[in-house]
């Protein structure tokens, strides 16, 4: 799976989780609380989608990781290779 | 999303103008919850962990058992309080708004059947799904402002309930614990 492959799953999960985002203007050091506006509740709802499509059990000591959407491409990726 | 807004400040207005609002505030300690939450949510799959939301409602049910003029509703012109516990939860619309549906029959929910109630409640409130009962039958709500923002919230009551629970966004605080000042989690 290339970047862009985890890029574009990423993005229609949080599409998913919160519809009213527009996936054209999304940039990828967008903070996905503070700029994008979920809440614990999205959030946690994001997570669960992540970790069924990419199959990673996602820790909640790892959300850190995963604070914006560029963190969260990188996460991804070198879990899936690890 | 006009109408919806027509009917909030309506509402609040009413709320506002009708009930003689006054504010407490009390900060607690949530770190052993915080670590309870941890050391549950370590085993979970993210689909069954646990937010401290749920335990925030968990906590005021079980406190309003013990207040029971706290949780009910006031109706013409008396005040009937209410024996069931009908849980508003203040659920912020993505784009804008704010709905307070109720978790019917909370006071005998675990943690995990909360958090069950708030997932579910929280998606038919963005899908636009509630019940009427949801909206109609609360006997109290709880605003909590999750993870992130100010120390402390005091809400506006939703008529014809009698009172409404805020909590702020929880931080590490230097607080005194076992007789020393250590850094505790507390909004």
């Amino acid at each position: 799976m290339t970047r862009n492959d985890i890029l574009e799953g990423l993005v229609a999960e949080l599409i998913d989780v919160a519809p009213d985002l527009d996936p054209a203007a999304l940039g990828e050091n967008d903070h996905l609380q503070d700029d994008l506006g979920l809440d614990s509740m999205d959030f946690l709802n994001l997570i669960s989608r992540l970790h069924k499509r990419f199959g990673l059990p996602i820790p909640e000591s790892d959300y850190p990781r995963l604070a914006t959407l560029a963190k969260a491409v990188a996460y991804l990726e070198k879990e899936q290779a690890g | 999303m006009v109408e919806m807004r027509r009917a909030i400040a309506a509402a609040m207005t009413r709320a506002n103008r009708d009930i003689p609002h006054y504010y407490l505030s009390h900060e607690i300690d949530l770190q052993a919850a915080q670590d309870r939450l941890a050391t549950l949510n370590i085993e979970r799959t993210p689909d069954r962990r646990l937010l401290m939301g749920a335990l925030l409602i968990r906590a005021t049910v079980r406190a309003l058992a013990k207040v029971p003029e706290l949780n009910g509703r006031h109706e013409g012109d008396a005040y009937v309080p209410s024996g069931l516990i009908h849980c508003g939860l203040a659920v912020a619309i993505r784009g804008g708004g704010l709905i307070a549906p109720a978790i019917l029959d909370a006071a005998d929910k675990d943690p995990d059947t909360l958090m069950e109630a708030m997932r579910d409640i929280v998606a038919r409130t963005r899908a636009g799904r509630l019940r009427n009962s949801e909206l109609t039958r609360g006997t109290i709500t709880v605003s909590s402002l999750g993870e992130t923002g100010v120390d402390a919230l005091f809400g506006v009551i939703y008529p014809p309930q009698v009172a409404l629970v805020g909590f702020g966004a929880p931080r590490l605080k230097p607080m005194v614990h076992g007789g020393a000042v250590t850094p505790r989690l507390a909004p």
